[in-house]
């Protein structure tokens, strides 16, 4: 202890000073003892033996030296390589060299000692400064990524507030919440590294790996906090796009939710109609549009609009399918209907063309019949109508229009039929124009409803047989009366 | 593992489905948690021990005994402390998803340490120092890099 320690020297007991001079030797100075006590005899040989390993006698010296300038030089590259040179270092270096130029190597090793520790230190205070400006600056980077990451969450709730997703907004918004706990832990990652790095920043014993440390655990947190981003942002995009296609199906759903009102309305009012129209088509079958219409309602009710405005497009189809089918059905009975009605028509108005010719035949006939002149007797011809002949002839000669004359009384042969010629002549005429005959039959006793032949006195448009036209006269009948012809008695006084 | 790195990896499973790489122990910590904390433990026994020491010499009034408190006590642990301290914290930082990369160079690390325990003179000889300073180097470091060396080696 320090009671050994006197004066500018170390005056010592024998044992103590035989110790200080084995301590220095082990490091250099001076040499070892060269006796020792008995009690450490064994000791002593033994450490004799190791002091001759490490104090260079003359045979050593060379080896010494080499190895130590191999040494010096390996140091000095050293200091070249990571540019630590400066005056401290260099002096130092000098003061070992100095010591093994005067052969003191295990001194100068000694210096070489410290020089080595003093540049690792430099070497390591280098490294430390590179670490450190490599970890502020990735630690910048890494608390601005936090923001930009705040600033896409933000975007992402402001796209998501910004649609109308009613009914979607549940599930967005559990997504959005997911990925905002993801990103929210990212930060807090960097939040609790902060804390490390100010803890390690605070350490003044272990400086030389600070940074190191740091930036191992800026390596942690970057690996892993990317694998947290990786996952956030990979959330993020699938709920950019759930948002974008929950807009797209919320604008289609509310679509289709606007088309059903009118839609029903038109499908429902065709439901009305069309059985009405279709009426007696028994056939038409419902069953299918009206199971679309329930199918729609349901739908509707569970705020499946599109599924809703298909079944009622499926109802509409099939109702306007049996509309049109009952329209068709109908065009062709009305076509029958109007062709029918116009072959009646057709015919009727053929009839009635008929019937218009023949009543203005007839009414020519009747005017030329009926005209007060000679040729109403040709219109009117003895033969076909003797009776009304012989009334116009009547009708003639009242008017003036003819004039007649009657020839005497003469026996037809057969000796039966007395006969008198009545010739019309146009009034002052001179050539007559028509003629009939009186036809008397002295022995006949009269007409009867069985035998008009039988009549006594008849007028006929010519002599003829018994079925020639005539009409039956007496003694009143104009001819007879007005003296064209004789009367019945003075013929048969005559001829009988 | 205390609440909030629990909460961090229950976050870590929940939100980013994804399980840290961890060969937890009955508690659900990494298997190294403990070997770190009791290294760290040595290691701040051994440079209170090294600073007594160094104390102990720069008041000697010998120059060569200050030369060795100031240049000389450090290469006692051969470079193996400092880089080990950095990629054990490392793997601390990285909770349980330490790089194996970063399991291996920590559990070389340790393996060549220890053999360095055993082997420098200049660790036995501050433990054996003729000052009376109480020194345990390789007693205090040994068993905790041993324990490292289990900790860290990947599972079976």
């Amino acid at each position: 202890m320090m009671s050994h320690a006197q004066g500018s020297g170390y005056s010592l007991t024998g044992v103590a000073a035989a110790g200080i001079a084995m301590f220095k030797s082990l490091f250099g100075y001076g040499t070892p003892p060269q006796s020792a006590d008995d009690s450490d005899a064994a000791e002593s040989q033994e450490t004799e033996t190791e002091n001759a390993d490490e104090q260079p006698g003359d045979s050593d010296l060379a080896a010494a030296r080499s190895a130590y300038a191999q040494r010096a030089k390996r140091i000095d590259k050293r200091i070249r390589t990571a540019k630590l040179s400066d005056g401290t270092i260099d002096n130092a270096l000098k003061l070992a060299q100095d010591l093994y130029h005067d052969d003191k190597i295990r001194q100068a090793e000694s210096r070489l000692d410290d020089i080595e520790v003093q540049v690792e230190a430099a070497i390591a205070a280098a490294e430390l400064s590179a670490e450190r400006k490599r970890a502020d600056a990735r630690y910048n980077a890494l608390t601005t990524q936090k923001y930009q990451n705040k600033t896409l969450l933000a975007a992402i709730a402001k796209a998501m507030n910004g649609a109308d997703l009613s009914a979607l907004r549940g599930p967005i918004a559990s997504m959005l919440t997911q990925a905002e706990g993801e990103i929210r832990q990212f930060t807090d990652g960097i939040g609790n590294m902060t804390d490390e790095r100010d803890i390690l920043l605070q350490d003044p014993v272990l400086a030389k790996s600070v940074y190191a440390g740091l930036n191992a655990l800026i390596d942690k947190v970057t690996r892993l906090a990317g694998q947290s981003l990786d996952k956030a942002i990979s959330n993020l995009t699938d709920l950019e796009a759930a948002i974008t296609k929950a807009s797209a199906d919320d604008a289609e759903a509310r679509s289709y939710r606007d088309q059903y009102a009118p839609l029903l309305q038109t499908v429902t009012q065709l439901r009305q109609d069309v059985p009405a129209r279709s009426g007696t088509h028994k056939s038409y079958n419902f069953r299918k549009a009206d199971n679309s219409l329930k199918f729609a309602a349901e739908g509707f009710a569970k705020g499946d609009f599109q599924l809703s405005v298909i079944h009622l497009e499926d109802a509409q189809v099939d109702l306007e399918s049996i509309d049109a089918r009952a329209y068709a059905q109908i065009a062709t009975r009305r076509d029958e209907d109007a062709d029918r009605a116009a072959e009646q028509a057709a015919e009727q108005a053929a009839r009635n063309a008929a019937e218009a010719q023949r009543l203005a035949r007839v009414a020519a006939q009747a005017a030329r019949e009926n005209a007060m002149d000679v040729a109403s007797l040709a219109a009117i011809g003895k033969d076909g109508q003797f009776g009304k002949w012989f009334a116009k002839v009547k009708e003639l000669k009242d008017n003036g229009i003819v004039t007649l004359g009657g020839t005497a009384p003469y026996l037809l042969p057969g000796g039966n039929t007395v006969e008198v010629q009545i010739n019309v002549t146009p009034t002052g005429g001179r050539r007559r124009t028509d003629w009939f005959v009186i036809h008397y039959h002295p022995d006949a006793t009269g007409a009867t409803v069985g035998n008009t032949g039988a009549s006594q006195v008849h007028a006929k448009p010519r002599p003829g047989n018994t079925t020639t036209a005539r009409v039956l006269l007496s003694n009143s009948t104009w001819p007879i009366s007005d003296g064209y012809a004789p009367p019945f008695g003075a013929v048969r006084r005559l001829f009988a | 593992m205390s609440g909030a790195a629990e909460a961090k990896n229950e976050w870590i499973a929940r939100v980013l489905n994804f399980a840290a790489p961890v060969s937890p122990t009955a508690s659900g910590e990494p298997a190294w948690t403990g070997a770190i904390a009791a290294w760290r433990s040595a290691s701040d026994t051994v440079d209170a021990q090294i600073a007594a020491l160094q104390s102990v010499l720069k008041s000697s009034g010998d120059d060569e005994l200050v030369e060795i408190a100031e240049y000389g006590l450090n290469a006692v642990t051969g470079g193996f402390k400092v880089p080990l301290l950095a990629v054990l914290h490392d793997i601390a930082a990285a909770g349980g998803t330490a790089n194996p990369a970063l399991l291996s160079r920590a559990r070389d690390l340790a393996a060549s340490f220890r053999a360095h325990l055993e082997k420098e003179p200049r660790v036995r000889g501050c433990d054996e120092n003729p000052f009376g300073v109480h020194m345990s180097i390789r007693q205090t470091l040994s068993g905790p890099l041993a324990q490292l060396e289990a900790a860290l080696r990947p599972p079976a």
